[in-house]
């Protein structure tokens, strides 16, 4: 008779009882610390000097920056060493070469990305990790570089960064002044005059991504969780503002909303110049596609109001002026948006077709009605869905269901 | 991993604490029209003829600011747990039979819940349902309700509710009282026609879309009363309370001695019925492979064999290595890596340590970027066909529905089941699969599909077998090969064991396990998280007693996963280009999880499978 061959299931089987055995002999030598675990891997440039401690700290750096972020024990350990390095530098004048600008950004950008773990986590307090963040950066202007544009930028980020996690959180609508002990609006004030898209470019996008994200919470401050549904939200109805009390300590950020927008698309702008044809790029445009959608949507309701109340159309038959320059304005941002939107479709992604297309729908519905220039927008736009429905297993069918409604109208 | 669910079982005769409300007090919490007999033989009629089965919904069922307050206490009170196996997504409460056990304290927190679940098990709503739905008297005593909310991606797939003494099923909507709950969100509750008792149609013939307040319900009919819960897409919760009323328990009205012991003993559940193998006839493809002719077989076990070999002169050498020619064959398709002496000597060793290998960029670059251009084509620019009806050769849709649900070729004639005699025509002129036929008569625009049927002729080539003999040291008696797509929002396999073939056991050496291979064909990327499902899950049957009854079995579930994942031996996400080759003995589970809508394309496979022996 053959041997018999075990099964995956009998195999696990046998090396459970080998595993339990060996734990019932070892017990005397305690748990040593499995091989391997919590190792991570770190991708360095070719060329690059692998005993520079440096260059470790970028690569490690690096890897945690292009990861979904999930491990404190990575920040942790940059944090350790950056420590570790500054001990050294005290008697070692070959150490102190290490710190580059790119030492003390890649110090405080971890302080205050460990800041987010500890909001996490109770009793913990927040701004400490922010403000020696700061502290580092400052340091390393002061000490290294003056004209670093690094720096700057770091703590750019560092000031928008903190607001969200450290402030607004804890924040009600009927909060008082004394409930925040820092002048938010000079923070983003300071942000934006720190923000430059010379040396960076990634990072340089993530913090005009943390101002949209700022902007967003700031208009959606106090309203609870109507908003968090997102993209799947099919709320058709614009949901007012909170209005704060002007002693509200965020009084001043809201009213600046629409000035930051505008800061927000022109700094994007200049972002997407100085970026090369890469996925950077793509995002960039895309980004600017929405703040452009955005933009397009004040002018938009202004102009879409003479169909919602038709009593009033029938008294006015002339289309008053301010209408005609918000069907202007809208038309221009959604032109724009589009614009950008098409330069950001990828070949494999249909999602980002049917932005262009429901770009081509708000367009339609800017011009004259049945109109030559509104039938040809949701024409391109029907044929973008259709195409992009095959492509996702129907998944736009209740946009594209929506355009042809439209149509029948 | 568990097949007995205690957090399900409903609590019987236990004591209980009711704080009767009076009659009138019921009947007020109620809307006044159920109480209405015209509407009530109105909705009996309905029931009585409604398709697929008799089920019935009544809209506003319950006084809103009633069904408000039990939002707001579940919503601030309840806590959730997301928990998923191979049949449901979902995030689940405790079980509220028990309410009435918990301490004043407790009570004082989900007052208006309390109050919810007693009317719905008052007798005169009780009444009321028994009289439309003519199932006979039901019991008040054995309470048997849960929460669940379907957020994004939740979904639970066909089954029949057919567990112990339920007899009617009902499910009580909470959604955003506020707004109208959309079809396009997903969460409908899908109701599946048979073919035959047992056997469910592929596509569900009805779907109710929940509104608020609303309530669905249905006698439980075995072999019948098969439904589904279509995947929530988008980021929305559907809040529901489901429930069942079982047949009356000692001392209630109705309460018929034995009449409990007799149903349960005469209706199997949907896992009793898929462990039983009654229904295999009925399941397409069929769980067997095809036996290979013994001129084939002798060679693998020559190579196998140390002793002198006699040198045959055929298409493969006896040599326990590749020949020049064999090597140059198996190159076409295959990573070189793979087939180096050294390669091969690091797999076998691999394999006979752990029984499974995964081989990572397994096909050549070229035929692989060849392949994954097609199929990626295909995702993009053609219409997938998502009903049955609609699926043409070579795809045939695997059914029943309640075991799994995705598109194939086998290399045999097409068929689309639509009734039973469809399904005994087939039996009746059963075929070998002649995957050669099948692509001489496709049409050339078929590309992708005669790209995979000539990758199968190659796996099912002499030389590749004695490849695969090499590698696991086993000698193949038997094999079938499937392509297989599985389409997002669609398609799954729930967990099954593998099944041997009796006649091969007689065989000197047959392994009482099966080899499997899984070649990855799925062209997109974001599946390794697990979120979007389509992984394939190979798990320990930890819970080896004897067969339990029905009567044991309390969940829906088919199989639970065990969450703490010690039996899960295998977790491998939908890939590009890995072959997993496992040994699959009869304790080990297998499934393909269901692919949320939210993926970006199908999962797409070759699924190999063989009978072996050791060869000494």
């Amino acid at each position: 008779m053959a041997k018999r061959t075990l099964g995956l299931g009998q195999k696990n089987k046998e090396k459970k009882i080998k595993v339990d055995n060996s734990n019932t002999n070892n017990e005397s030598n305690g748990n040593s610390p499995a091989v391997g675990a919590d190792q991570i891997e770190v991708e360095m440039d070719e060329n690059a000097d692998l005993d520079d401690e440096l260059t470790q700290l970028k690569g490690l750096w690096s890897s945690y920056f292009h990861s979904d972020r999930e491990s404190e024990y990575v920040l942790n350990g940059i944090i350790h060493e950056c420590d570790a390095l500054l001990r050294q530098s005290d008697n070692d004048e070959q150490t102190k070469k290490l710190f580059t600008d790119e030492f003390y950004a890649i110090y405080a950008l971890a302080l205050s990305e460990l800041a987010i773990f500890k909001t996490e986590q109770e009793n913990e307090d927040v701004a400490q990790y922010f403000d020696q963040a700061l502290e580092r950066a400052e340091v390393g202007m002061e000490k290294v570089s003056k004209g670093s544009e690094l720096l700057p930028l770091v703590i750019s980020k560092i000031s928008l960064q903190r607001i969200p996690l450290q402030f607004i959180s804890k924040l009600k609508v009927d909060s008082k002044p004394e409930d925040v002990n820092l002048d938010l609006f000079e923070q983003v004030q300071r942000a934006k005059k720190c923000f430059n898209v010379k040396k960076d470019l990634e990072l340089a996008y993530e913090v005009l991504q943390i101002f949209y994200d700022l902007l967003d919470m700031l208009e959606n401050f106090g309203l609870g969780n109507n908003v968090d549904e997102g993209l799947d939200s099919d709320e058709e109805d614009e949901i007012e503002p909170v209005k704060l009390n002007e002693k509200h300590p965020l009084h001043r950020l809201q009213k600046a909303i629409p000035e930051n927008y505008v800061w927000l698309r022109e700094t994007m702008i200049k972002l997407f110049e100085n970026t090369e044809q890469n996925t950077l790029r793509t995002n960039v445009a895309r980004t600017l596609g929405h703040l452009f959608l955005k933009a397009a949507e004040k002018p938009t309701r202004t102009f879409m109001q003479q169909y919602d109340d038709e009593e009033e159309q029938a008294k006015n038959k002339e289309v008053s002026k301010e209408i005609q320059q918000a069907q202007k304005d809208a038309l221009t941002h959604t032109r724009t948006a589009l614009d950008y939107l098409e330069k950001a479709q990828m070949e494999d992604e249909p999602e980002t077709w049917v932005e262009v297309a429901e770009a081509y729908i708000d367009l339609g519905n800017l011009y004259d009605y049945q109109s030559s220039e509104q039938e040809n927008a949701y024409k391109v736009a029907e044929d973008i869905l259709k195409k992009a429905n095959r492509a996702s297993h129907g998944k736009f069918q209740d946009v594209l269901d929506n355009l042809l409604a439209k149509d029948q109208d | 991993m568990k097949r007995n669910s205690p957090d399900q079982n409903p609590k019987e005769g236990s004591p209980q604490k009711f704080l009767a409300l009076e009659e009138n007090k019921i009947r007020s919490l109620f809307n006044p029209k159920i109480w209405d007999s015209k509407f009530q033989d109105q909705l009996k009629s309905e029931i009585a003829t409604a398709k697929p089965y008799n089920w019935g919904t009544i809209h506003q069922l319950v006084d809103d600011d009633l069904l408000r307050a039990v939002r707001k206490e579940i919503e601030t009170e309840i806590h959730f747990t997301k928990k998923e196996t191979d049949i449901y997504k979902v995030n689940q409460s405790g079980d509220l039979a028990n309410l009435s056990g918990l301490d004043w304290d407790d009570l004082s927190r989900l007052p208006n819940l309390y109050r919810l679940r007693e009317i719905l098990y008052s007798e005169i709503y009780r009444d009321v349902i028994s009289h439309v739905t003519g199932t006979g008297k039901l019991s008040g005593s054995k309470t048997d309700m849960s929460i669940n909310t379907y957020t994004k991606g939740c979904h639970l797939l066909t089954h029949d509710d057919v567990i112990g003494s339920r007899r009617v099923s009902f499910i009580l909507y909470l959604p955003d009282p506020d707004h109208t709950w959309k079809s396009h969100y997903g969460g409908g509750l899908r109701l599946f026609d048979s073919i035959i008792p047992n056997v469910p149609q592929s596509d569900p013939c009805a779907k109710l879309v929940p509104q608020f307040n609303q309530i669905a319900f249905f006698s439980v009919q075995p072999g019948f009363s098969f439904h589904d819960v279509e995947e929530v897409k988008v980021d929305k919760h559907r809040l529901s309370i489901q429930g069942w009323y079982h047949i009356p328990q000692e001392g209630e009205k109705g309460y018929v001695p034995g009449e409990e012991e007799q149903w349960v003993n005469n209706n199997t559940s949907t896992l009793a019925q898929l462990e039983s193998n009654v229904l295999q006839d009925y399941e397409f493809p069929k769980d067997e492979r095809d036996i290979l002719p013994y001129h084939q077989v002798k060679h693998y076990e020559k190579i196998l064999r140390n002793d002198e070999k006699e040198g045959s002169v055929s298409v493969i050498s006896e040599d326990d290595q590749l020949s020049q020619q064999e090597m140059d064959f198996l190159k076409e398709y295959i990573s070189e890596q793979y087939l180096t002496r050294e390669g091969i000597s690091k797999l076998q060793g691999k394999f006979a340590d752990e029984s499974s290998l995964q081989l990572e960029s397994f096909l050549n670059d070229r035929k692989s970027s060849l392949l994954k251009e097609l199929i990626r084509r295909q995702e993009l620019e053609k219409d997938c066909p998502y009903e049955s009806k609609d699926v043409a050769r070579p795809w045939k849709t695997a059914v029943p529905s309640h075991k799994w649900r995705y598109l194939y070729m086998d290399g045999k004639s097409h068929e689309n089941f639509k009734e039973d005699s469809d399904i005994l025509a087939t039996l009746n002129h059963e075929e070998l699969p002649n995957f050669e036929l099948l692509k001489q008569t496709l049409p050339k625009d078929q590309e992708v599909e005669i790209a995979l049927i000539e990758l199968i002729q190659f796996f099912k080539s002499t030389i590749y077998k004695k490849y695969l003999t090499l590698l696991t040291s086993l000698c193949p008696l038997s094999e079938q090969f499937l392509v297989r797509r599985f389409r997002p929002g669609k398609d799954f396999t729930l967990a099954t064991k593998c099944n041997l073939n009796p006649l091969l056991r007689q065989v000197d050496g047959f392994v009482d396990a099966v080899l499997e291979g899984t070649l990855g064909l799925t062209p997109s990327n974001g599946w390794e998280s697990g979120e979007a499902g389509g992984y394939e899950l190979y798990m320990a049957d930890e819970d080896e007693e004897p067969e339990q009854d029905a009567q044991d079995v309390k969940d829906a579930a088919v199989y639970r996963a065990d969450d703490s994942g010690d039996s899960v031996l295998i977790n491998q996400s939908a890939n590009w280009n890995t072959l997993t080759l496992v040994l699959r003995d009869e304790s080990v589970l297998e499934f393909v999880k269901y692919v949320s809508w939210s993926a970006k394309t199908s999962r797409w496979d070759i699924k190999s499978q063989w009978d072996v022996k050791c060869v000494e």
